[in-house]
């Protein structure tokens, strides 16, 4: 009996030191790819131009809408908040924020994303999550991006975007408090709703 | 024996007598004139402040006397400095202090900044309650970046922090930016400070040993750079004011200091070009009031003197008869001045245009003398000494009762209670008989021995058969009454279209200094240097003042004690209790952690380069970014140079905006648990301002509206009346004494005009010959008035006091034409004879081109003046020589008028028989 679970451990060993190089190496690679499909869009002479610029949002929107994980932001944003929603405000609101989110994250890559170098830095892998560091260079500068990710369906999402150390899914928490404290989830709702309708 | 006989032989004896003692009257007059000087220069004084013009005993004088006495007489002169560039402004303030010190015995006291150090523990309560808040609530949201910066003091780390926020604010705006309110949205973070630090850094890497705090946009304005505070500006910051006390010793003494003033201005402005300022202040304006007036009074009087003089000499046409009326109004001048000095001791502002005035009027004695003589002369022969006798008899009662008349007109003045008047009036009265005197015995003197009269034996008769004026026959006498009379009776509607200027500044040269800065003040900054001044007895009474005046529309501010402590000091402090947990745990050491390294420091900066480079391709507009980015661009590579020198810099730049940030933190942290600040912490230049020995409070008030427009005025000083009775000031004297003026004025008229209208009865002994002969001044006034409204001459402070010259004039020649008319048949015949006229004529023609020539002045006093003289003296000429001659005419028709009192300094019992109708047997 003793030797079954001495051979389970070893075979669930050498299955796990077999998938920690897959699993460590795709973080990187699911950032990598993202990035690359964005500098293609964003690179793309056909797509040049201010009056190519709705066509490059809906495309970099399209890639974004399937790499975010938008219910788990969507809960993180609200912290405590989110537990005393119904099931329906849950819903609406997650629907409001993902579109939301993904037309904001759109606007900064447009506005920041161009003709960057990206230099993928170091990644750190732990119980499903993972940070990308990465820089993004141009001529003298540099700035400092880390993508946050997690294992969700089997594969990879990103939840959380770091740039200079400041995270995106912070502001959101620290913006949407200050909504509620001041007024309450209804008018954080609405306001969103008015944001959403005054992008499309 | 009749008296017109009587008359003749008085007048003949004169004569003679003045014929015998001629050269001993002459060397007499002459002596006395000399003596007449001497005397005047040695005991006359000139009193130039206003206060002066005001019996001594008034209570407004004695509340200024007594506001001077506890607080001080202070800051008389300002120097208005135009606040285009703060830094630029106060340094200039700086400058110009240093250059007064230089000076301490003319600018004893300057006064133009608080020291901040004196108020820096009470700094944080000096802030208003919102910026308090405002200041809380960066400490609250920069809690981390501060308590970071405590730890490790170095740049290095500071943009780190930096760029950390404006990541935060990026990102915060890009994501979740909608949430603010519309008015607090920004679509940038604001990089005032980032912006501040880099041009500092920039500065500091190129060796500039310059250093002005960047954490202007952090702190509160008022705590951000303490080295610019405690200046002196206008509410709108539009003008820095610079007060200086100067010494005070008459007014050649304020008209120096005013000009050493603007000479050390002057001197200044040349290291400050740009800087526009000027020198104003009631010191000020009253010195260029007087400079601008005496200068061009003084080029109007030469003006005025040839031109009399060439009229005189184209009329009599003889240059020894011009020099010799020159004389006699010399001498009588001169007799005049001794009097002024004996019966008065000084001349003030108003007294002082006594000789021109008097000179306007006595030079008609003269003239007329001279035109009688001349028809005595073309009709008796050139040397014929008679004629002499016969100018006496004729002209003599008409002269006296010119000059009596012109005398009773300026006797009211004395009994107006407004002492500037009353002293102008005794000068004045006394003045005319004094002229009367010289003219009838100094006059005939110096003709008797400058002209070859062979013969002064007596003639049975004078000539009887003048020529007539003009030879007119005076045809349609009724049409020019009428006529005259309507154009007369449109003066009364006019009357109502002149307005009474009371506006002093509107007296003045607009070009001189004083009056452009007072002006630009007014104009731009509802600023001016005149207030209300009041008392409170105890801080109470100070505080329940102030409040109530702060209430009042028509106050600008309010300036006490009070005015330097913090408002609702109670409230605040409960604020600053509120901000100590942010202040108190956080302390910066006193050095800096390290020396900085250039190349850390670029690491550093780069990301902040980056991100807003991008901003600036998304948006190239963006100012801000535009400079900040531009800034970074030259400051990473000197950073990454190598460039030896730069470590050294960076670590001098470093060591200085650590120093600032300390500076600046101390204060907060001594602030946010000072005690509140008493009347013994104020500095002792304010204490001196406004607190007395005895413990009272000033309190200055400036009005929000023009205090110089009569309107305004008014209801200011009733308010403040409101809310103290005992309130003084420049403002209130202004309104109290110029319609004092303006009534006494119109009420000595009145009096004089009813005097004179008695007088002229008693003279003439009819009713009607009495307003026949006020009828050149009333048509002449109501002529002038039509005029003064089509040529928009207001009456103001300056041409009133030269009113009476016009009705003495009107007067003179009603006088003259009636007393002729009807002592002479032959006169009456021929309406209006051609010496009686001449003499009118060139009586007002002196006035004119006399007074006319005041029009060159840039003083607006002194050309409404001359404006007024003009208008005026030929109204009442035309009035003389039309209107009065066809009246005449009109009347010679009827009866035969009675014979005037001629010889009145016969016999007094005469006359006082005559006054209660017996006859004298």
């Amino acid at each position: 009996m003793k030797k079954f679970w001495s051979v389970v451990g070893l075979q669930l060993l050498a299955c796990w030191l077999a998938v920690v190089p897959a699993l460590a190496g795709a973080p990187t690679a699911f950032v990598k790819n993202i990035l690359d499909e964005v500098m293609a869009i964003q690179n793309n002479p056909a797509l040049e131009g201010p009056a190519r610029e709705a066509e490059r949002a809906q495309a970099i929107r399209r890639i974004i809408q399937k790499k975010f994980d938008f219910p788990h932001m969507a809960q993180n944003t609200l912290g405590a908040a989110y537990g005393k929603l119904s099931a329906g405000q849950r819903q609406e609101f997650a629907n409001v924020f993902s579109a939301l989110f993904q037309t904001s994250y759109t606007n900064m890559v447009l506005r920041f994303l161009k003709q960057e170098t990206v230099k993928y830095g170091k990644e750190t892998v732990s119980g499903g999550q993972a940070r990308v560091n990465t820089t993004l260079e141009r001529v003298n500068d540099a700035i400092q991006v880390d993508y946050l990710l997690h294992q969700q369906g089997g594969g990879w999402l990103l939840y959380d975007v770091s740039v200079d150390g400041v995270s995106i899914l912070e502001q959101y928490r620290s913006g949407f408090a200050r909504e509620m404290q001041a007024r309450s989830f209804d008018s954080l709702l609405n306001k969103m709703k008015t944001q959403l309708q005054a992008g499309q | 024996m009749s008296n017109r006989y009587n008359f003749f032989r008085f007048c003949q004896g004169v004569v003679g007598a003045l014929n015998r003692g001629a050269w001993g009257i002459i060397l007499v007059s002459v002596v006395l004139a000399v003596l007449s000087v001497y005397y005047a220069y040695h005991h006359l004084g000139f009193r130039t402040n206003r206060s002066d013009l005001v019996a001594g005993d008034q209570s407004l004088v004695l509340l200024g006397e007594k506001i001077n006495q506890d607080f001080g007489s202070r800051d008389d002169l300002v120097v208005v400095v135009e606040n285009g560039h703060p830094s630029r402004t106060k340094a200039f303030a700086e400058a110009l202090a240093a250059e007064l010190r230089r000076h301490p015995e003319e600018f004893p006291e300057i006064f133009y900044r608080l020291r901040p150090e004196a108020f820096q523990k009470w700094a944080l309560l000096y802030l208003e309650p919102e910026q308090l808040q405002e200041l809380g609530g960066k400490l609250a949201e920069h809690q981390t970046l501060l308590a970071g910066l405590a730890a490790e003091p170095s740049l290095s780390r500071f943009f780190q922090k930096v760029n950390r926020e404006f990541t935060g604010s990026l990102l915060g705006e890009l994501f979740v930016g909608f949430l603010e309110e519309d008015q607090e949205r920004h679509k940038l973070p604001d990089l005032t400070l980032l912006l501040a630090t880099l041009r500092q850094l920039k500065q500091g890497l190129d060796g500039s040993r310059e250093f002005t705090s960047p954490l202007a946009g952090f702190f509160p304005e008022g705590l951000a750079d303490l080295d610019q505070e405690g200046y002196f500006l206008t509410e709108n910051d539009k003008y820095l004011l610079f007060l200086v006390t100067p010494r005070k010793d008459g007014f050649a003494q304020a008209a120096q200091s005013v000009q050493l003033l603007r000479d050390i201005v002057a001197r200044v402005k040349v290291d400050f070009p740009g800087v526009q300022a000027g020198v104003t202040g009631p010191m000020a304006l009253e010195a260029d009031e007087m400079e601008s007036a005496m200068g061009d009074i003084a080029l109007a009087t030469w003006l005025s003197l040839a031109s009399q003089m060439l009229l005189l000499i184209l009329f009599f046409r003889s240059l020894r008869r011009t020099l010799v009326q020159g004389l006699v109004l010399v001498v009588g001048l001169c007799w005049t001045f001794a009097m002024a000095a004996l019966v008065v001791g000084h001349l003030n502002l108003l007294s002082i245009v006594f000789a021109p005035l008097m000179l306007g009027i006595t030079i008609d004695y003269g003239i007329h003398w001279f035109c009688r003589l001349e028809e005595e002369q073309a009709l008796q022969g050139k040397t014929n000494g008679n004629t002499v006798v016969c100018t006496m008899r004729r002209a003599a009662p008409a002269i006296i009762y010119a000059a009596l008349a012109a005398a009773a007109s300026f006797a009211p003045l004395t009994l107006t209670g407004f002492k500037g008047l009353a002293e102008l009036g005794i000068i004045l009265a006394l003045g005319v008989l004094i002229m009367l005197v010289a003219t009838l015995t100094l006059l005939p003197s110096l003709v008797l021995v400058t002209e070859p009269f062979r013969t002064l034996a007596p003639a049975p008769e004078c000539a009887v058969v003048p020529p007539s004026f003009l030879r007119l026959n005076w045809r349609r006498p009724g049409l020019i009454v009428a006529a005259g009379l309507i154009f007369t009776a449109l003066g009364g509607v006019s009357l109502f279209f002149v307005k009474f200027d009371l506006n002093p500044l509107n007296l003045q040269n607009k070009k001189t200094e004083s009056v452009v800065w007072e002006m630009k003040l007014l104009k731009d900054s509802r600023y001016s240097t005149a207030y209300g001044a009041l008392t409170a007895d105890s801080l109470a009474d100070l505080k329940a003042k102030s409040a109530a005046l702060k209430k009042l529309a028509t106050v600008s501010h309010v300036e006490s004690v009070l005015s330097f402590f913090p408002e609702r000091a109670e409230a605040k402090r409960g604020q600053l209790e509120n901000l100590a947990p942010l202040v108190e745990p956080i302390a910066f050491p006193p050095a800096p952690a390290a020396a900085a390294d250039p190349r850390a420091l670029a690491q550093v900066l780069g990301p902040i380069h980056f991100k807003l480079a991008r901003a600036l391709e998304s948006e190239p507009g963006l100012v801000q970014v535009k400079e900040a980015q531009g800034l970074l661009a030259e400051i990473i590579p000197r950073l990454t140079s190598g460039r030896p020198e730069i470590p050294g810099r960076l670590a001098d730049f470093q060591e200085k905006f650590f120093k600032d940030l300390r500076d600046k933190w101390n204060l907060l942290r001594e602030g946010v648990v000072a005690p509140l600040p008493h009347l013994s912490d104020l500095p002792p230049e304010v204490r001196d301002r406004f607190v007395s020995p005895q413990g009272t409070f000033l309190i200055r008030v400036f009005s929000s509206e023009d205090i110089w427009d009569p309107a305004p005025l008014g209801k200011f000083v009733n308010d403040l009346r409101r809310v103290d009775p005992d309130v003084t000031g420049d403002p209130v004297l202004l309104y109290v004494f110029t319609h004092a003026f303006r009534n006494a004025c119109v009420w000595a008229a009145g009096v004089g005009l009813a005097l004179i209208t008695v007088m002229l009865w008693v003279v003439f002994r009819s009713l009607k010959l009495s307003l026949l002969a006020l009828l050149p001044l009333f048509v002449g006034t109501g002529w002038t008035l039509n005029l003064m409204w089509l040529l928009d001459i207001p009456f103001n402070q300056a041409n009133v006091l030269f009113l009476p010259l016009i009705l003495g004039e009107g007067i003179t020649f009603g006088i003259i034409i009636l007393v002729r008319w009807q002592m002479e048949e032959s006169a009456r015949v021929i309406t209006l004879p051609a010496s009686t006229a001449k003499g009118v004529l060139l009586s007002a023609l002196t006035t004119t081109v006399g007074f006319g020539s005041l029009m060159i002045s840039g003083h607006q006093g002194t050309f409404s003046l001359g404006l007024l003289a003009t208008v005026g003296s030929l109204s009442v000429l035309l009035a003389s020589l039309s209107i009065l001659p066809a009246c005449l005419r009109l009347l010679h028709k009827q009866a035969a008028a009675p014979a005037p009192y001629v010889n009145p300094a016969l016999s007094v019992k005469r006359w006082l028989f005559h006054l209660v109708g017996k006859e004298i047997s």
